[in-house]
């Protein structure tokens, strides 16, 4: 099932030749910060979750 | 991969990242989801973040995805930050938010489809967040957290028909090294049977405290109600509500849940095997979480999926009820195998559900937990019999095996006969209508012409439950306890390392109760087991090690009198998988000496269950 959320088979269109923007998110460079919104629609802010504890971020997508 | 993260709790904040959908097409319908879920109809491109944020929302309940999500915007910020031609999809940041990792998306062989791709390489990931962890820098600290909250959904001090008397006993295990504070809430389902009302206490390292009648005997509370228990480290939890006869109890057990177990938006539960006729009787209950009123949906089925029709139910806030014979209102014939199904309408609303079908002779119940967003494959039912034993009792077990698809499905079922060395199990295959649940009586006699005792695999397609019921049938009414379906994918089972905890367990003379505890490799390779027992104060009682062939099953009858000489009440016993691979069901029947009346709990892991500040 997991694999339906993970990726979601966007290797495909990158592959054909959809449009990517340059910058990648690398080892050693700091993370970007968002101001985003959770599944409830609540404010997030990445910048809020850097408070000593490590994070995992997992890509996701439905299809 | 939720299971494999839950030891991170508490240590790392994971998150996912939900972004735009690469292939808005019903082709591309989630991998898993069956066709109740409705996926067909929103596989559009999203719009806004709101809309992504309710197809994130979705995702999370259709597939209990539990950690937190954050929503890409709709200019696709983060994925134009996080995926460009790397192909990473999990992305590991260090405690001053310097990126430490990133780990590709595996790649798929020509004959894969590409629902089956493969994922990053989750042992490279855990292998470096042990390391990590092991030896933290200096700005690590870990993850604040509320408390841990599991629930019992009902429990008892109350009489019913017929002159039964229902109560229930309650256990606390606390398996760690340190003390742990637990407090103890009551929630009454009808105000007029008591105030809300909360006991605090203290346990010892490895110790397990049983309280008898608990609504009596600690909230002087009489009626039903909901216990709620908190805790600063994680206890486990788990209950017995029988029926108190002069000469002994019919019961059923009934573990405390965690939150995610509610069923809540797009979730919806399953309850199987529900009968009503003149030899049983079945009682839906619900219990409130939230703190508003919340109005569920149950809707009722018949063995060959026709609709029996629909009960809305409202629920009140940090309440619950219970829906005595309430099929009878949808119907004046008797009816078997009937299947419910359970959805919450009140947007935001939080239910959990259950099912217990009475034997109308013996008044004894049969527990039946929800199975949520069934989309399982592969099954185990752990113990079905066929024995004739002491006093002419008759075991036998009759399972349901219900399809949930609108096609027909052929499943196959396989019989791993007790205490067997190797080989091959025999089998026997069932053709499901759409919809059907397949009832089964004396499955061991129906499907293999066998008796004995054995453990059973349901294969099929997704979409597929099981229950069963094990029993000793005699000419005055039945007694006995419900059979899970487990799905062998998913984490039901005990893996290499997890230890499962199994409570209330008791050998105490003629007046008490005695346990089994019975062992399944679900693996076709052998297994080790490791089983420790523990006494109400937490002593060492000894140990057990058991090697199990492939897909080997063991029952170890009256076990405590392998460790202990004297009375035990309330023992634990800790469950281990030695072996670093496979998957073990572990389960114990704790059987009332005076009627011979079993209940059957799991052995599941202890979970960390506070949420995230």
């Amino acid at each position: 099932m997991l694999r339906t959320v993970l990726i979601g088979g966007l290797v495909v269109a990158a592959v054909l030749g959809a449009p990517v923007a340059e910058s990648q998110v690398l080892p050693g460079e700091q993370v970007p910060l968002y101001q985003a919104v959770d599944e409830n629609g609540r404010l997030v802010d990445i910048a809020d979750f850097i408070d000593g504890t490590p994070m995992l971020f997992l890509y996701t997508s439905a299809t | 991969m939720e299971a494999r993260f839950q030891k991170y709790r508490g240590k790392v904040r994971l998150l996912y990242m939900y972004v735009r959908e690469a292939h808005p097409n019903p082709q591309f319908a989630p991998c898993g989801s069956t066709a109740d879920m409705g996926w067909s109809h929103a596989s559009a491109d999203t719009v806004s973040s709101a809309e992504r944020a309710q197809r994130a929302r979705w995702l999370a309940n259709d597939f209990n995805l539990n950690f937190p999500w954050i929503i890409d915007d709709i200019d696709d910020s983060m994925h134009s930050d996080f995926w460009p031609f790397g192909f990473y999809v999990g992305w590991l940041v260090d405690c001053d938010g310097t990126v430490l990792l990133h780990e590709p998306w595996g790649w798929a062989t020509p004959t894969t489809q590409w629902c089956d791709l493969p994922l990053a390489d989750f042992d490279i990931l855990e292998d470096y967040l042990d390391a990590y962890l092991a030896s933290p820098p200096p700005c690590y600290r870990g993850v604040e957290k509320g408390p841990n909250v599991s629930i019992v959904p009902a429990a008892a001090h109350t009489e019913g028909i017929a002159g039964s008397k229902w109560v229930t006993d309650l256990s606390i295990a606390n398996p760690s090294d340190g003390e742990a504070r637990v407090s103890l809430h009551l929630q009454p389902w009808n105000l007029e049977d008591g105030e809300t009302a909360t006991r605090e206490l203290t346990l010892a390292a490895r110790e397990s405290i049983e309280y008898h009648d608990v609504l009596d005997s600690v909230f002087e509370a009489s009626g039903a109600a909901t216990l709620r228990v908190e805790s600063d480290s994680p206890v486990v939890t788990v209950s017995r509500t029988f029926n108190d006869t002069p000469s002994g109890t019919y019961g059923q057990f009934m573990r405390a849940l965690p939150d995610r177990y509610a069923i809540g938006e797009r979730v919806v539960g399953h309850l199987l095997m529900l009968e009503e006729s003149t030899d049983f009787r079945t009682n839906i209950g619900l219990t409130n979480l939230g703190d508003q009123t919340a109005t569920a949906e149950v809707e009722f089925f018949t063995a060959d999926g026709a609709s029996l029709g629909v009960k809305v139910i409202k629920v009140p806030g940090r309440g619950g009820t219970q829906k005595n014979r309430i099929i009878r209102g949808l119907t004046s014939s008797a009816v078997e195998g009937v299947r419910a199904t359970v959805r919450v309408l009140t947007p935001g609303g939080r239910i959990m559900a259950y099912a217990s079908v009475i034997d109308n002779q013996t008044n004894d119940p049969t527990y039946v937990e929800p199975i949520v967003n069934a989309f399982q494959q592969d099954l185990n039912l752990p113990a079905a019999a066929k024995v004739r034993g002491a006093g002419s009792s008759n075991w036998v077990t009759d399972i349901v095996v219900s399809n949930l698809e609108s096609t027909t499905v052929t499943a196959s079922v396989e019989r791993w006969q007790r205490d067997h060395s190797g080989g091959y199990p025999d089998t026997a295959e069932l053709v499901l209508a759409p919809l059907q649940s397949f009832v089964i009586r004396d499955v061991l006699t129906t499907l293999f012409a066998t008796d004995g005792a054995a453990a059973l695999t349901v294969h099929g397609s997704r979409g597929l439950m099981a229950v069963g019921r094990t029993y000793n049938d005699t000419p005055s009414g039945s007694f006995g306890h419900s059979l899970p379906g487990l799905d062998v994918t998913g984490d039901n089972l005990l893996r290499g390392g997890q230890v499962g905890h199994l409570l209330q367990l008791e050998e105490s003379g003629a007046g008490g109760r005695r346990t089994n505890i019975g062992l399944v490799n679900t693996a076709a390779l052998p297994v080790e087991v490791e089983l420790k027992f523990f006494n109400a104060a937490g002593a060492v009682l000894g140990i057990l090690d058991r090697d199990l062939p492939a897909n080997g099953f063991v029952q170890l009858d009256r076990v405590l009198r392998s460790v202990s000489n004297s009375s035990e009440r309330n023992a634990r016993a800790e469950v281990r998988l030695i072996s670093p691979t496979g998957g073990v069901v572990a389960y114990a029947t704790s059987i009332d000496n005076r009627t011979g009346d079993p209940v059957m709990q799991l052995a599941w892991p202890v979970e960390e269950t506070g949420e995230e500040k």
